[in-house]
């Protein structure tokens, strides 16, 4: 096999590699995670036969709400621990828009279920949230506007109500707002557990947060503003959970949530989950009689996966977890390092020096250690030219410009306190030995070859430094590969391609601009 | 062959590609890497290693006075090499002329190289020193000092060097010479050869062996910068010995891409310097034409045409391309 085609195929191999892994690490999230916690609904309910008829097999369903995603929260695993009950396979789409799970059993009795959905939240709202909702139909408009139980749109208090808070004849946005702002301040909250109609409330200025919402609801269908309500929990751990309820209005193009007792307005919180549209009941069982759900959030054990978990970083402690991350960036700068020197062409001192530089400022104010790095570097070079006059040799004089550099930092860092510069503790971390090779190879090369060439290269170096350090320090890409490690199959693929690479480096194109011949 | 505008600051590579030029990763990964051994590059890195194949061949290379191996023969070395007027004192691994140092004559106190650089006793034991303990060995290891003759270049040359001795690169591919050009020391490069440190270039008509175009600084020039003369319209003497001097050579470091460096004695002729495993690209600009046509030309024939009877016809063939 020649080396060309022995390279193609540990391409493709690494390649099919770290897919393969990012596809069994994905699995694995999708099973555990530390920021997981387990919703649960237990139900307990009495299956009773149709009529009381003895000869008819009784035929009960159960329809549990699904939890669904958001910006910050989704389900990634449901289990279902319900004796006797069997899985309906296909979740029912109802016109609400609502999702089931449903369970059924044909045996007569008690019966308990518990249906536990794992959460996984992402604090920083990374999750793609379910497609956008299309526009509001012509058929689901006349549902959102029409009357319900307890919520008599165009009622006569509802219509004095809206009168007052229709003044200067505001658009529909401004007047949703009004009407929140209505329920949220003249609508007392009776602090109450409990199922007030909206009529009610409205009726007598007071409900309970259920109430309050319908209340709102009532108000924006009488303005011929589609409104529905929203059930769902907030994500606290709690094993008495109680669902909250929270308001949905069409004013424009969207539906934008609005709960006058949490005082939300059209956007929804990070810890707030809806779970169940257009209804209250999150746990509805038919041809059964004393039907008591329940509900609670609790931490999501860990889960180990024998040998695979010792490939989920995120189980490192907290104190491991920041140097894995950029260590994980290094060969990120090997790479660009490489695209340097191998793409573009530019020359510094070192190949790995600017990597091990930029490693040492991770850990410094990078303002700090640049100043310090400077002042090393061109005292050093001094330095290291009065030392040629001393005729010594390479290995005592290499050593005596190791402690120059040592006590020259030393000496900074002493300044920059007293001058309250505050530099950070690590500036000690500065490798030592690269600065002294700099300031060696710095001088051996403005020697014997040239001071320009010297500092051209000194400039690369730093430059190249501080465009590692940016990567280093690029939070988002340390994440990602905290999160897939298996990244690095895909950079020593393209690291095996750039080495295959014979094309022109770019520094060639000017070189050898005079061999071209010129248009005639 | 017409000049490139000044004004143009860079060439698309479809253009290289049609002129032929090689670049440095085509020329590692394409020839470097698949027809050099590593286990042979200590033939070409190391100076007396090449020297010790050169006299196995019969090819002239400049006498060894001493090899100075510990710091304690530091102190003696002038005593070593036997008291020479003139004498060169290198380092065994060294590279791109780094840590040579001409001495063209002297008094046991004062030393002066042949561009009236002066250096003490102390100065020398002191370089002799730091060549031992590896500042300019290509790896940084530990290395060798070498005594050795000072070639006393022939006359063609004295009109278009300045302060050092010019030398002649022959880059061989299968051990066949595909290109060569003449390395004119300059004020710039502080007496030494080497291109990237300021020297002048001149391309050399492989056939003929007179010199044509040049290049200094990655410019395209045609006279040397300080002395003024043209650099083109040289004969180089012994072409044809030198030629054969060096496809022996490359017969006997078995390397299929390599440079050949020499310096044309007077007395001597053509005496060889050092062999390089990675010989610099510049060779293309000094030529003002690329490799390309020629490496890809024998690349294309069969292996009993690269043996020895049949390379004199390939070289005149090359010389056209």
């Amino acid at each position: 096999m020649t080396g060309k085609s022995a390279s193609f195929w540990t391409i493709i191999v690494l390649v099919l590699l770290g897919t393969g892994s990012i596809i069994v690490r994905q699995n694995l999230h999708s099973e555990a995670s530390d920021s997981d916690c387990l919703l649960t609904y237990s139900v307990d309910f009495h299956v009773r036969k149709p009529d009381g008829r003895m000869a008819v097999v009784p035929d009960a369903r159960l329809f549990a709400s699904i939890p669904e995603t958001t910006r910050y929260c989704k389900v990634v695993a449901h289990e279902i621990d319900a004796p006797d009950m069997e899985l309906v396979p296909h979740r029912i789409h109802t016109a609400e828009n609502r999702k089931n799970l449903v369970l059924r059993t044909n045996k007569e009795g008690q019966r308990s279920c518990k249906i536990t959905f794992r959460l996984r939240l992402d604090p920083k709202g990374d999750w793609r949230q379910n497609p956008t909702e299309p526009a509001l139909s012509a058929k689901d408009r006349s549902v959102y506007l029409a009357k319900a139980k307890g919520m008599t749109a165009n009622s006569k208090t509802a219509e004095e109500i809206l009168g007052r808070l229709r003044d200067n004849k505001p658009a529909n946005q401004e007047l949703v707002h009004r009407i929140f702002e209505e329920c949220r301040t003249n609508i007392e909250s009776s602090g109450e557990l409990g199922d007030n109609s909206g009529d009610d409330t409205l009726m007598h200025l007071k409900g309970s947060p259920l109430g309050r919402v319908k209340a709102m609801v009532v108000l924006c269908r009488t303005a011929k503003i589609p409104a529905r309500l929203v059930t769902g929990f907030e994500i606290k751990k709690d094993d008495k959970l109680q669902p909250r309820h929270w308001g949905e209005v069409y004013a424009v193009d969207r539906w934008e949530p609005y709960d006058p007792e949490f005082n939300f307005e059209r956007e929804l919180p990070p810890d707030v989950v809806p779970v169940r549209r257009d209804g209250v009941d999150l746990v509805r069982v038919t041809n059964s009689t004393d039907v008591e759900p329940a509900y609670s959030i609790s931490a999501a054990p860990p889960v180990t996966h024998s040998l695979l978990g010792i490939l989920d970083l995120h189980l490192l402690s907290g104190k491991l977890q920041e140097p894995v991350k950029v260590v994980l960036i290094l060969p990120i700068g090997a790479l660009l390092t490489a695209l340097v020197r191998t793409i573009i062409g530019i020359r510094t001192f070192g190949t790995f020096s600017p990597t091990l530089l930029a490693l040492a400022f991770v850990y410094n104010d990078f303002r700090g250690g640049l100043c310090i790095l400077v002042v090393v570097l061109a005292t050093g070079f001094i330095s290291r030219g009065v030392l040629d006059r001393l005729k010594l040799l390479l290995v005592p004089r290499l050593s005596i410009i190791l402690t120059l550099v040592v006590m020259l930092m030393v000496l900074g860092i002493a300044v920059m306190n007293h001058w309250k510069l505050a530099p950070g503790g690590e500036t000690v971390l500065l490798p030592m030995v690269i600065l002294t090779n700099l300031v060696e190879r710095f001088y051996v090369t403005s020697e014997e070859d040239n001071l320009l060439l010297a500092v051209r290269l000194m400039i690369t170096t730093l430059l190249m430094a501080l465009a590692i350090y940016s990567l280093l320090n690029w939070r988002t890409l340390g994440n990602v590969l905290f999160d897939y490690p298996e990244l690095h199959f895909f950079t020593v693929a393209i690291l095996i391609a750039m080495g295959r690479y014979t094309g022109y480096r770019l520094t060639e194109l000017v070189r050898f601009r005079d061999l071209v011949q010129p248009k005639e | 062959m017409p000049q490139s505008s000044p004004w143009r600051f860079w060439a698309w590579p479809r253009e290289l590609k049609q002129a032929g030029i090689v670049g440095i990763n085509r020329r590692n990964g394409r020839f470097v890497l698949p027809l050099n051994r590593r286990a042979f590059y200590p033939r070409v890195d190391e100076k007396h290693i090449t020297k010790g194949i050169c006299q196995a061949a019969g090819i002239p290379v400049p006498e060894t006075y001493a090899l100075i191996e510990n710091n304690g023969d530091v102190k003696r070395f002038l005593e070593i090499s036997g008291n020479r007027p003139e004498f060169v004192v290198k380092p065994a691994a060294g590279s791109a002329g780094r840590g040579i140092i001409v001495v063209a004559r002297h008094d046991g106190r004062e030393f002066f190289t042949s561009s009236g650089q002066r250096y003490t006793l102390a100065d020398l034991r002191y370089h002799v020193a730091t060549i031992l303990s590896g500042l300019y060995s290509l790896q940084g290891q530990p290395d060798l000092a070498i005594i050795e003759q000072r070639i006393v270049c022939h006359e063609a040359f004295t009109n278009v060097s300045e302060g050092g001795t010019p030398d002649v690169r022959v880059v061989l591919y299968r051990c066949v010479p595909v290109m060569a050009m003449v390395r004119l020391p300059t004020r710039a490069s502080r007496g030494k050869a080497n291109l990237h440190q300021g020297a002048a270039g001149a391309g050399v008509d492989l056939h003929t062996g007179i010199t044509f175009g040049g290049v200094c600084l990655d410019r395209a020039i045609s006279t040397h910068p300080d002395t003024g003369h043209s650099i083109a319209g040289i004969q180089v003497p012994f072409w044809h010995d030198l030629l054969r001097a060096a496809m022996k050579l490359a017969d006997g470091l078995e390397l299929g891409y390599t440079g050949i460096d020499f310096v044309v004695d007077a007395n001597l002729g053509p005496v060889v310097l050092e062999a390089n495993a990675r010989p610099g690209l510049n060779i293309q600009v000094a030529n003002r034409r690329g490799l390309g046509p020629r490496l890809e030309y024998l690349d294309s024939l069969p292996g009993e045409r690269l043996q020895c009877a049949g390379r004199a016809e390939l070289i005149e063939t090359l010389a056209t391309m």
